[in-house]
């Protein structure tokens, strides 16, 4: 069993120095210069601070270097967090205060934001032109334990604060080995990568990568714009791998871009992030019959995933594509309010156990205690399953399906966000007397309605600042006053029904 | 009442489907990232669906969704 994430670099710079790792538009760097440049970073860092098993913030950008960085906050015995450098300045504030890293690590492109961030910053560029010193990096790895984190990815949270989850070496390493055997990746295999690194999806990309010595091309975020040159780049770098997002599975799908090109060296499509739609499936099988498509399930807290369908029939356009299967190291139960299995066939909330689950949320006790909570079967020693929020159903096929969501957490985009954020930072609005959001799932829109004496736009513009784009409301209903229940709280369940029968 | 400028239904569309965003004075939606692909989908389906034009994978290029002008445009090479 392998202790610390970063032996699949070592064990791939050993079998394959100068094969190229990663590549991106401007660099492609090879599994030996990957290594070098975060050593070299990590040495930088490890001059500036005594520290180990703390975080690190990187913010991340669509590049090779940011994943060098990563591997170099690793080297340094600390553990990364990947930050979106696109998001509002005041969001990124609140998830440092919160975090409290050793350092901020920045690109030249991104000194400027990195600037505001209140925190001490490192300039990756500088560490990647230090002179490595080797003993300092490995007694730095050495003191780390294979239950120690290795990165920190934070979500949207229910009460207007990111929920930043903490996963270990073991867990990481415990899904990569997983998927590598389940799937059958080896270093012949090239991906094509699609998911942002302060993702967890991505997470597949760079393990398996570093694992197996295959080679990712890090597609440029412009080209899922232009589905006709995203396909043609997929040709043309010989991608063998999907592991995308659905969302950018199912938009490829409906582009009709496949019926035009339709990459050939394509072997395997592994999706997850959100429901798979039959219809975009037999576009795509349509189109690349051949290919093995794969339906994964799990949020960030179980590390990636926790269940699997390798789709073995075909299905009509409306049917539901199920999550599958546990995967190895992992147990899915449905369970009910009081956690209790529900009888066979009837949904409940999927909880799961196993080597994936995360320690928690960092710093918030109180949050992780609500999640993770004691196995209900074994009130022996400590044993926790992670409660997932998700509504699941057993098929008669003995496949388990998503159904639904038990409170206000949404996909949109592609995203996981947590309404009650978006109202949290909307009720701080001076001009805002009272709002409620919704999500209208067929039309992909966030909806918020609310009372007081601004405009929608006003609205917009003042929440620039603190929430990424994909957070903001797509509707907006100004009224004079919200309905409210016997129980004088906002009647939600009206405000749904009056919006549904006004937009069908 | 005059009936709305194609222009100003555009806009309507634009405003809707991506809030936030200035379209004015943007000439760069797609090579600065300011529309993301989702974007992309969704104005051109709502732009299909008022215009009644037939927007094909051929139109998915930056220089026609760089700038309202580039999308007035798109719009009435499709309407001829």
């Amino acid at each position: 069993m392998q202790r610390n994430a970063l032996e699949y670099l070592q064990a791939s710079v050993a079998r394959f120095p100068d094969k190229i790792a990663f590549a991106d538009s401007d660099e492609a760097l090879t599994f030996a210069q990957l290594e070098s440049r975060g050593q070299a970073l990590a040495t930088h860092i490890a001059k500036k601070t005594k520290h180990i098993n703390r975080p690190i913030a990187v913010l991340v950008e669509r590049t090779a270097a940011t994943l060098a960085a990563f591997f170099a906050v690793l080297y340094s015995g600390n553990y990364y967090v990947p930050l979106d450098s696109q998001m509002p300045v005041e969001r990124l504030k609140d998830i440092l205060a919160r975090l409290n890293p050793l350092f901020v690590v920045h690109s030249n492109k991104t000194r400027t934001l990195a600037e505001q961030l209140s925190c001490p910053i490192i300039s990756a560029e500088e560490g990647f032109s230090t002179e490595p010193d080797i003993v300092i990096v490995k007694s730095r790895v050495a003191r780390v334990l294979d239950i120690d984190p290795v990165y920190v990815i934070f979500t949207s949270g229910s009460t207007g604060t990111p929920k930043g989850i903490v996963i270990s070496h073991r867990s990481l390493i415990d899904f990569t080995d997983w998927m590598a055997d389940t799937f059958d990746f080896t270093e012949s295999d090239v991906l094509a990568n699609q998911a942002p690194y302060y993702f967890d999806l991505s997470v597949k990309d760079i393990y398996l990568t570093l694992k197996c010595a295959a080679t990712t091309h890090i597609i440029p975020k412009k080209l899922f714009m232009t589905p006709l040159v995203l396909v043609q780049f997929i040709d043309d770098v010989k991608a063998t791998s999907l592991v995308w997002a659905t969302a950018a599975f199912h938009l490829l799908a409906n582009s009709g871009a496949l019926d035009k090109i339709a990459p050939q060296s394509l072997n395997k499509i592994i999706l997850g992030g959100e429901a798979m739609y039959a219809k975009q499936l037999n576009i795509w099988r349509h189109a690349l019959p051949d290919v093995n498509y794969v339906n994964l399930y799990g949020p960030t807290e179980v590390t990636v995933d926790c269940t699997y369908y390798k789709i073995d029939r075909r299905y009509q356009d409306d049917e539901v594509i199920p999550i599958g299967i546990p995967c190895e190291n992992k147990e899915v139960m449905l369970l009910d309010e009081d956690l209790q299995p529900v009888p066979s066939g009837q949904p409940g909330e999927i909880c799961v156990r196993g080597t994936g689950l995360a320690h928690g949320y960092y710093g918030d006790n109180e949050k992780t205690d609500i999640a993770f909570v004691q196995n209900p079967f074994n009130p022996h020693y400590p044993d926790k399953i992670y409660r997932t929020g998700d509504i699941g159903i057993l098929n008669e096929e003995g496949l388990f399906c998503f159904a639904s969501r038990r409170d206000d957490q949404i996909k949109h985009m592609g995203y996981r966000i947590e309404l009650g954020e978006i109202e949290a930072h909307l009720a701080s609005l001076p001009k805002i007397r009272e709002l409620a959001c919704f999500f209208d799932k067929e039309r992909d829109k966030i909806v918020c309605a609310y009372a007081g004496e601004t405009q929608p736009k006003e609205i917009l513009a003042d929440i620039r600042d603190m929430l990424p784009k994909y957070m903001y409301p797509n509707i907006f209903i100004k009224k004079d006053s919200l309905p409210r229940n016997a129980n004088d709280k906002i009647d939600r369940v009206k405000l749904k029904e009056e919006y549904f029968n006004e937009s069908s | 009442m005059n009936p709305a400028s194609p222009k100003s239904e555009l806009l309507e569309i634009l405003h809707t489907s991506c809030p936030g965003v200035e379209f004015e004075n943007e000439t760069a939606l797609i090579d600065n990232e300011i529309l993301d692909s989702m974007d992309v989908v969704t104005i051109v389906s709502e732009i299909a669906g008022t215009f009644n034009v037939e927007i094909g994978v051929e139109d998915l290029v930056p220089e026609n969704f760089n700038s309202i002008e580039a999308m007035m445009n798109l719009i009435q090479r499709r309407l001829n």
